[in-house]
């Protein structure tokens, strides 16, 4: 779809990049790379820095300091700005701004220009074709549904042929019913086209279902970079473990290259002797085992949540606090002992003294 | 940046005119004509402000919190009175009520006293009468915004007044009054500046206010630096206003906030009450518009009956159009360009300029007059000088003589109303529509040309009639001026009520007041209209 061919394996780089609000850093030393035809998710609280830095891109925002190139092409950096209309980076908006005054097919040809009348409505049509929206090419915007909306939002942002799209909270205006259709349908649709995109988010979930690389922001700054999977599997710290998705956690202290838990014991070979640390696994890491079998727990709660039985579980002899998801069924009853077995290979275990507490 | 240096040169040339003027001269002013005439205008501020409060406050309590027939009506029938400027109340009421006139002749026929000796009433021409004909035409600048406060306070707070066994009368002092504080606040502050502002009632009716001395300072004693002086003292009124308003609107960001879920809800009067209501709610409407209008339209009909439609009138109705239409052109564009500057290049400069740009509309129009005239008397002699250096033709004042320095006295005054209606039409328009008409390829000058000037029609053509008519009606800035012998419909009312030849000015007034309608008539449709459609 991208108009301008690279041989450049990044379409887009960000260097150090910096922004302040007044005494407030938004972002700190932003670094980070978008191969071609990759969709890569910014994920991370309210208040990270992850829209601030997607409208940087944009060219909506400017950067304090910093370095961005896209296509080979700087389009920021000391003494340079690339205004965002000669950037030929396409941009959603959380709220879609469909210009009130203009049809469905107007919207999406407002983006195409130095091209003849035959032409604007050719692609025009084209576009609307593609995101399933010709039907509705008359309409004005506030005639339509929220899905619809977006998905004339979404025409209009590729109907120019962006080398890279922003979107920006795409799904977060759709409820949850229509969210998941309406968000397979866009990712097949950028995937089938071949776009390079950035999408910002808050919900982990939906970074992880969507994204071939996520970014996770924390205060202004990336704190992970990679393909989901692996960033789920093995997050570098204890922030973007819990970030990612639920957990359970121990504390406990390195005493021998090992950590020695009411579960079993653990090697630590990179960490320090004596520190203090949190063992970290997901729900799904636990099992249950007959009663006498691995380590001895009661069952405190029972949620049944449809696809899964969530028991929260207290350990013998201490006062932690376990979760673990069980397939629905006939779980055992609140107040039942059982035994745990913990798969050993899904333990992560990070050093307490530094993101301890947030 | 050029828009606020136009907007401030005026302020800069009065300080600097005022400091030359001679210390002698001073004070002599300060003690003959400044300190009685800020005597006389504190008084008039104080009276019409107490009257603007208590009949603008109960007008809106009377409309919000009571149903009667005629409501809806009298709902925007009370903002008719902004219709009617204050030099043309006054005008119109010393000859109503002038003892041989109709009012006291009826009066007198009825309790049946045969001459004017044997029974008047007191002189409408005195501070008192000053004070209520002022304020019977101001009192909206208050009705306005405290009515939409009444309208907005939520209705549970006045539900749980009623049921902690407070009457409607208790609610209304205890709890919905205190509520509209800041409301009340702002709009006494404008109605005041309006007093400040005007000059031909105070001077009609008697009252040597500021703006009167400014007048008679420069234009019966010559006295450039003397009016300079007056007017830079006027101006600190003006500032104490301007922060009154200021601090009463940073109040009313909290009292906005509360949780709104629905307004009152009116109560239901019937019989005798709801005559009376009516009754009530009518009297302002009928003093500060109905009567005058009346007044007026009878004249002016007997004129036309008699002597047809003066040629004068219509030439002086065709130059007020034309500086109407001028200044409406040159604050459209100047403030189209600070709002639009304050929305596509956001930081310091952009909102110091409109913050600037909005001074104008609080100075007094002398105030603006005397600061025009200074610096372009002066580019006007050295234009003449150097016409008659380059060519050996003398010019002449080719800016005053040509209505420039009129039309930027209008464009300085009423910037404001530009600047802050075209803002509001620009606030409804979400931010992330500039940044998608940016990112899909369109320059900040397109991206005007195609959103915002079709998204903003509305309140640009709101602006542009609520400038043209102000400047219709814009009196004191013009007396000053106004090229020679070129003559508007106000000033030609002003110099038939000076003359003493009230009724000649019928028409020209009338004229006014009709013109004044319409920005009355779209006020009452905007305040009506709740929530925000689309467009």
């Amino acid at each position: 779809m991208s108009r301008q061919e690279t041989s450049d394996a990044h379409l887009l780089s960000l260097r150090a990049v910096c922004k302040a609000f007044g005494p407030v850093a938004a972002l700190d030393q932003v670094s980070l790379q978008v191969a071609k035809g990759e969709i890569l998710c910014l994920l991370g609280p309210s208040g990270c820095g992850k829209s601030t830095l997607l409208r940087m891109i944009g060219g909506v925002e400017r950067a304090d300091d910093g370095a961005m190139e896209l296509g080979g092409r700087p389009i920021f950096g000391p003494h340079l700005f690339v205004e965002p209309e000669d950037r030929n980076i396409g941009f959603m908006f959380q709220d879609y701004a469909l210009f009130p005054h203009l049809t469905v097919a107007e919207n999406v040809a407002f983006g195409l220009r130095g091209i003849g009348r035959a032409a604007k409505a050719a692609r025009t049509a084209e576009v609307l074709d593609v995101a399933g929206v010709a039907p509705l090419a008359d309409r004005y915007p506030h005639m339509l549904s929220g899905g619809e909306q977006q998905r004339v939002a979404l025409a209009r942002a590729l109907a120019p042929r962006p080398a890279l799209l922003l979107m920006d909270e795409p799904f977060s205006n759709l409820d949850q019913g229509l969210r998941d259709t309406v968000r397979a349908e866009t990712l097949r649709l950028l995937r089938s086209l071949g776009t390079t995109a950035i999408i910002v988010t808050h919900d982990p979930q939906e970074a992880l279902a969507i994204s071939d690389r996520l970014v996770l922001l924390r205060n202004g700054r990336v704190v992970a970079d990679d393909r989901p999977r692996q960033l789920y599997q093995y997050p570098p710290d204890l922030y973007a473990a819990r970030f990612l998705g639920p957990g359970n956690e121990l504390a406990a202290s390195v005493e021998a290259g090992s950590v020695d838990t009411p579960l079993g014991r653990f090697a630590a070979p990179d960490l320090t002797e004596g520190d203090a640390v949190t063992v970290f696994f997901r729900p799904t890491a636990l099992h249950l085992l007959p009663a006498g079998d691995g380590s001895g727990a009661v069952v405190i709660d029972s949620v049944f949540r449809g696809e899964v039985e969530r028991l929260t579980l207290r350990l013998a002899g201490s006062s932690e606090l376990l979760r673990i998801e069980v397939p629905p069924g006939s779980p055992p009853p609140i107040g039942a002992a059982v035994g745990l077995g913990l798969d050993p290979g899904a333990v992560r275990i990070f050093a307490r003294d530094r993101h301890a507490k947030f | 940046m050029a828009i606020s240096a136009l907007v401030l040169m005026p302020l800069a040339a009065l300080a600097w005119q005022a400091a030359h003027g001679s210390a002698g001269l001073w004070s002599h002013l300060a003690a003959y004509v400044l300190l009685p005439a800020l005597g006389q205008t504190s008084i008039l501020l104080a009276g019409v402000g107490t009257l603007v409060i208590v009949l603008g406050t109960t007008m809106a309590w009377l409309v919000t919190a009571f149903d009667f027939p005629g409501r809806r009506i009298l709902e925007w029938a009370l903002l008719l009175p902004l219709a009617m400027p204050t030099y043309i109340i006054a005008y119109a009421y010393l000859d109503l009520l002038h003892p041989l006139g109709p009012v006291q002749e009826t009066l007198r026929a009825i309790l049946s006293f045969d001459s004017p000796r044997a029974f008047r009433l007191p002189d409408i021409r005195s501070m008192p009468g000053a004070i209520l004909l002022i304020g019977f035409v101001l009192y909206p600048y208050v009705y306005l915004p405290v009515r939409a406060m009444f309208l907005m306070q939520a209705a549970n707070l006045i539900e749980a007044g009623r049921m902690l066994g407070c009457s409607r009368r208790t609610v209304f002092l205890r709890l919905a009054v205190p509520l509209a504080r800041p409301g009340i606040a702002a709009g006494a502050a404008l109605a005041l500046m309006e007093a400040l502002n005007d000059i031909g009632a105070s001077e009609f009716l008697g009252v040597n206010s500021l703006t009167v001395s400014i007048y008679t300072t420069w234009v019966t004693r010559s006295d450039l630096s003397g009016a300079a002086q007056i007017a830079l003292a006027l101006l600190v009124l003006v500032v104490l206003l301007l922060s009154v308003e200021l601090w009463a609107r940073r109040n009313q960001r909290f009292a906005g906030n509360a949780q709104r879920s629905g307004s009152i809800v009116p109560g239901r009067l019937s019989g005798a009450w709801a005559a009376a209501a009516l009754i009530l709610g009518l009297l302002p409407v009928a003093i500060g518009f109905g009567a005058p209008a009346l007044y007026l339209f009878s004249e002016a009909l007997q004129r036309w009956q008699t002597s047809g439609i003066p040629a004068a009138l219509l030439v002086e109705t065709r130059n007020t159009l034309l500086m109407a239409s001028v200044a409406t052109f040159l604050v459209l564009v100047c403030g189209t360009v600070v709002a639009y500057a304050g929305r596509a290049l956001p930081g310091q400069t952009a909102a110091l300029t409109g913050r600037i740009a909005g001074l104008g509309y609080a100075m007094p129009g002398t105030v603006i007059a005397i600061g025009v005239l200074i610096p372009v008397a002066g580019l006007d002699r050295m234009l003449d000088l150097g016409a008659k250096l380059a060519f050996g033709l003398p010019l002449g004042l080719v800016l005053i003589g040509s209505g420039t320095a009129l039309a930027y006295a209008y464009t300085v005054r009423f910037l404001a109303i530009g600047t802050g209606s075209v803002e509001a039409g620009f606030n409804r328009i979400p931010r992330s529509l500039d940044h998608a008409a940016r990112s899909l390829g369109h320059g900040p000058g397109a991206s005007f040309r195609r959103l915002h000037l079709p998204l903003s029609r509305a309140a640009l053509a709101a602006a542009a009639l609520l400038v043209f008519v102000d400047a219709m009606k814009e009196l004191s800035a013009t007396l000053l001026l106004r090229p020679l012998n070129f003559e508007t419909l106000a000033t030609r009312l002003y110099g038939e009520a000076a003359r003493g030849t009230h009724e000649d000015g019928a028409m020209a007034a009338l004229a006014i007041v009709v013109a004044g309608i319409a920005p009355v008539v779209l006020l009452a449709r905007i305040g009506r209209r709740k929530p925000q459609e689309p467009a």
